[in-house]
Order: C-alpha cells, then structure tokens, then sequence
C-alpha cells in the first residue's frame, strides 16, 4: 500500500467518538454559559441608577473574595437587596419555564406541549390564589413564620394534581393521544381561570390587593426570602436533569419502546410528572404565570443542537434563564420609571416563534 | 429458552387470550401467525414483559418475566416494533444509538460509534448514518430501527444464555427485497445461537423461514410445530375461512391437499444442498 500524502491524511475520516452535532452540542453549551453570564452582568448594570462594571466587578470581589471593595452605600443597596435577587430570580424562574417545557414536551413526544399551554400553570396559580385568599383561616405561627414558602408549595401541590389528572385522562392503555391532552389542558385551564375568578370575586381588599401584584406577574417583588423559597425547585429540577435525560430520549420512541429499552416506565413518567409540576409550580409562584419560554427556548435549541435531552435541558436551563432575565431588563427599562408585565415581552418574542413552528410543520412532508 | 405456559389475558369482558402455550427455543425462528386479531400482537406483549398476563406465566431461562428488572430484560431481549412515531429531529446514528443508551452492553465510548455505523450497515443503510431520520421513508425508518435494536442485543449468546430477538410483523412496510434481508438476519442470529421470535402475516415467509410456527386463532393456539407438520390446506383454509379456489389461486402451484410447509421446507433443502 501506497504511503499517504499529507492532503490525504487529512481528508481521512478522523477516527473520532464525537459526530458533528455533539462538536455543535459543546460549542453551543459553552456560548450559552457566556450569554447567560453577560446577561446577568447587563441586568445587575441597567436600572435607574447606573452601576459601572467597575463597581459590578467589585462587588464579585467583595462577595467572592470577602475583599471589601469600594462600594458606596448606594452601589451596595441597589446591588446587593434590589438587582442580585432580582436577576437569580429571574434565572431561577427562566431556567425552570424552559426545562419544564422540554421535559413536558418529551413526556407527551410532541414538541408542543408546554406546561403553560396544556394547562399545568393555571392549576398551579389556582392554587396560588388559594394560597392567598384562603391563608388567612391558618393559625397565626404558620403564617408568621412560613407564608413566603406557602405558596411555591401552594403551586407546586397545583401543579403537580394538575399534570397527573392531564396525563390520566390523556392516557388510555399507556398511550397518550396528543389531541385529547391538549383538549383536556384546554378544559382544565378554563376551570381553573373559573374557580381562580370565583376566589377573586369573594376575596377581602387586603386579599385583592396581594392578588393583584402577584397577578401582574414579573420580577417586580424579588427579594431574598422569595429566591431562598424559589431556590429548592429549581435546584431539585436541575440535580434531576442528568437522571432523566436518557430516559426522556427513549420516551420520544414510545413508552413501549422505552421500556425495551430498559427503563422502568412509570417511575420515570411519574418523576417527570413531579418535577414539571414542582418546577411549574415554583415559578408561577414567584413570578405568575409567564407564557412561551417553555416552548420557544426547547425550540430553538432543537434546531441547532438536536433532541439529545442530555445536551436539550442544561442548554434549556442556560438559555431559559438568559431570555428570562433579558426579557426582564427590557420590561423595566423601555417604559421606566414604570416596569411592563414581563409576560408582555415572552409573548411578544414568543408568539412569532411559535406561529413559525407551526407553519413549518404544515410545510413538512408527512410521511 | 422462552417459554409460556397457560396464558391467558382478558381486557374487561373481552378474552384476548386463553390459555396459549409458547416455546422459543436458542437457535430457532419462532414465528406467530393468524388472521388479525387472533392475539398474536398481545401473546407478542406478554413475550416481551409489556403486558401483564391474566392467569399464565412467561419464564425467560427458568425466570418468570416479572421478576426481572427492565435494565436485565432490556440487556437479553429487543423488540422491533411494527411502527415508531417520532416527532423530534434525530439523525440516523441518534436514533441507532439508542439501542445502546441503557449502558449494559459493555463498550466503552470510543466503541459506540464503530457499532453503530457496523449495525447501519447490516441493514444496508450504511451511507445514511448522518441523514435526518425524518426525512427516510417508512421502510427505511424500520431498517434504521433494525439496526436500533441490533445494536441492543449484539451478540446472540452472552455468558453461555442466548439473548432474543422479537420482531412484530418486521416486513409489514418492507420491499421483497428487505424483507427477505431482514429474515435473512433474523436466521443469522439464529443460527448464530440466539433465539428469534417474529410475528408474520406472509405465510409463504414463514414457512421459508420458521424452524417452529405457533398457529393462533381468536386468541386460541391452533397448533404448534414444524412448518412441514402442521401449514397444511385444511389448516389455513379454516383459519382464514378461505375456500378452496382462493386457497388455489394463491398457491395454484400447489397439488390438492399438498403441504404448503412441506413445499418450502423441500425447496430450502434442495437449495441446501
């Protein structure tokens, strides 16, 4: 055999372990942890008051490196009490609406599903608004003590009844038919709004009062004790990812099929259940119900970077998180002094995007 | 060995099977057959641990089916499935590479991609390995899962057991020339020591193709043998209420009363030899 020439070495096949997408799935992940963290560093900066990256990258210093940092008073306040919750607020919340969607979207193998669409983010404000109108029959020291982390709970309970009775009515024989988990979602939703309106019609001011700030939605409220309380079900949903990423891979062939596969069906759908509602939950109690992050953000990444859920969901998290806390510069900037409901701007980007994938899909040969 | 004993399963009111009898043994082809909706696709569920008998036991090597973990079932049996929605956009290898997703198959990383491209090409779709499995047509999305479910059970006897192979209706959205191939395979993998199970509608197939046939009819079994035993005319005029013109036309070459499973048996082995 001849020797090879230089050229021809090169246009050899590399014996190499990672396909092309996976060298896109690594480029991708890491541009997303940039944009995340420039974004993180825009919303500390834009408000109000100007805070210079001078200062930002001191108060990194000072909260890193315990160094105490030429800070003004001001600078520390603004930073410290108002825009640092506010932006992990906003990545807490964005991370979970765009991994809840992916998730949501791989349990019922259909890329439009999303927790907000189908339903599982009115019974969770449902239940929220339960939260709020019904509290004040508790007893005085749950209330004193606990009221910020009743309400996550409060959805999360919500949201949780609400994705099990979705995924029973929409199950017949372990198959889940698309047309009626949507219906179903669709009924649920409405009587969800209804019993919400109901609750609203006989509440007290003082209780119409907190309704309505939480019903605006946005990241308006952000303090400390609501991100320590939002924190756990973000956290849980991401320590979670890596377990189920394989498992949600094979539900896209089938549950049959995932189980040949090897995977015990129904603890993973029961898993993934918990998890959608947990994260769902968590995040419409924080920041009401903010529509089109779960099923823009999973879509996008789709197109560049493939279905693989081992690569989907952390990607989904960076860029959930990104979208959510740009969207949320955005809302207090454009109309400052006054803030936009966030879901305003998700809407905005999101509806497009989503009136897209359905055009496409018509275009699609159906084989 | 797989082996079922008094199977029976009822949906309701409804008996879909009663007490059914099943054996496949490690170097043999064991195809089902029967009209639609003899039960061969619920006998086949039961086979493979997806549904649950009513009365009856299914035992892989001694081991009844519901005392194995899916990841243990998962590493000794794959199941090809008659159709695969999938509405995500994975490419050929993704897809593929599913097969090996549990992680019991003992390669380690650098050997994925070589069994992959190696399982693609025994179902003669080597080329397509980067192609959108969206955009294949129906055949070759089943030839891709083919490869899928190779790649699960690789090797047909592991640790001196036999791994099994479970194919519903696996030529259903096949050309004559594929679905010879897969059979083909299917015999391979037989012969190689592992155990095949399909489900087959082409009658001519399986006779070609079968060492054992189990005959199934309104969820009873028939009967239950070596093709040139039991494929006679009296047997597939009563099981698809054929008459005997029909029956004619269809094998006109055929002598009256002549064994359809003894016809072909004769043929493979002249060919044989």
């Amino acid at each position: 055999m001849s020797e090879m020439t230089l050229s021809e070495a090169f246009k050899a096949p590399l014996p190499s372990t990672r396909t092309t997408r996976e060298a896109c799935q690594q480029y991708a992940m890491c541009a997303l942890t940039v944009l995340l963290l420039a974004v993180c560093v825009l919303s500390l900066a834009v408000g109000p008051t100007e805070v210079s990256l001078e200062h930002i990258w001191g108060a990194v210093e000072y909260w890193v490196l315990g160094e105490e940092a030429a800070l003004t008073l001001r600078d520390k306040v603004v930073l410290m009490d108002i825009r640092l919750p506010r932006t992990l607020l906003g990545c807490l919340v964005g991370a979970s609406l765009a991994t809840c969607g992916a998730m949501m979207q791989g349990l019922f193998r259909n890329p439009l599903a999303d927790p907000g669409l189908v339903g599982v983010s009115s019974g969770a404000a449902l239940a929220a608004v339960c939260v709020i109108t019904l509290s004040s029959a508790l007893p005085a020291w749950i209330l004193d003590g606990y009221s910020v982390y009743l309400l996550p709970w409060g959805a999360f309970i919500g949201g949780a009844a609400t994705t099990a009775l979705l995924y029973k009515v929409a199950t017949r024989s372990g198959q889940t038919s698309i047309a009626t988990m949507l219906l179903a979602g669709i009924a649920l939703g409405a009587l969800a709004g209804a019993v919400t309106g109901f609750l609203v019609f006989g509440s007290t001011d003082e209780e119409l009062r907190d309704l309505t700030f939480w019903g605006m939605g946005g990241l308006g409220s952000s303090t400390w004790p609501r991100v320590w309380s939002t924190l756990p079900f973000t956290l849980a949903v991401l320590v979670a990812l890596p377990f189920i990423a394989k498992g949600l891979n094979a539900l896209l062939l089938g549950e049959a099929e995932a189980f040949h596969l090897g995977f015990n069906t129904q603890h993973l759908k029961r898993l993934i259940i918990i998890l959608v509602a947990g994260g769902t939950g968590a995040s419409v109690a924080a920041a009401g119900a903010i529509g089109f992050v779960g099923i823009v953000v999973p879509h996008v990444l789709r197109l560049i970077i493939g279905p693989d859920h081992r690569f989907l969901l952390p990607s989904c998290a960076l860029l959930g998180a990104s979208l959510l806390v740009a969207a949320d510069v955005v809302a207090r900037t454009v109309v400052a002094p006054a803030e936009l409901p966030i879901g305003i701007i998700t809407a905005v980007i999101g509806a497009p995007v989503f009136l897209s994938i359905l055009l496409a899909r018509n275009n699609q040969v159906q084989v | 060995m797989l082996e079922a004993i008094n199977l029976s399963v009822r949906v309701g009111t409804k008996t879909l099977l009663q007490n059914v009898f099943f054996r496949s043994c490690p170097g043999e082809v064991t195809v089902i057959i029967g009209p639609n909706g003899a039960g061969k696709s619920t006998l086949l569920k039961c086979l493979t641990g997806d549904q649950q008998p009513s009365a009856g036991v299914v035992m892989l090597d001694g081991t009844p089916l519901p005392s194995l973990p899916p990841i243990e079932l998962a590493t000794r049996r794959a199941v090809l499935p008659q159709s695969s929605q999938l509405s995500f956009p994975f490419s050929v290898e993704e897809v593929v590479m599913l097969g090996l997703i549990s992680g019991s198959h003992g390669l380690n990383a650098y050997e994925l991609r070589p069994r992959v491209l190696e399982a693609l090409e025994r179902v003669g779709l080597g080329s397509y390995i980067h192609r959108d499995y969206q955009e294949l047509s129906g055949g070759e999305k089943q030839r891709v899962h083919l490869a899928r479910v190779l790649c699960q059970v690789w090797e047909p006897r592991q640790k001196g057991r036999a791994n099994y192979l479970f194919l519903d209706e696996p030529t259903a959205s096949l050309d004559l020339k594929h679905q010879i191939d897969v059979l083909e395979m299917g015999r391979h993998y037989a012969n190689a020591g592992g155990g095949v199970v399909a489900v087959l509608h082409d009658i001519d197939l399986a006779c070609v193709y079968a060492d054992k046939i189990f005959v199934l009819d309104h969820g009873n079994l028939l009967a239950h043998g070596t093709p040139q035993d039991i494929i006679t005319t009296e047997l597939l005029c009563s099981v698809y209420h054929l008459d005997e013109r029909t029956l004619k036309n269809k094998w006109g070459h055929l002598a009256k009363d002549q064994n359809l499973g003894r016809f072909w048996s004769d043929r493979r082995t002249s060919q044989d030899s």
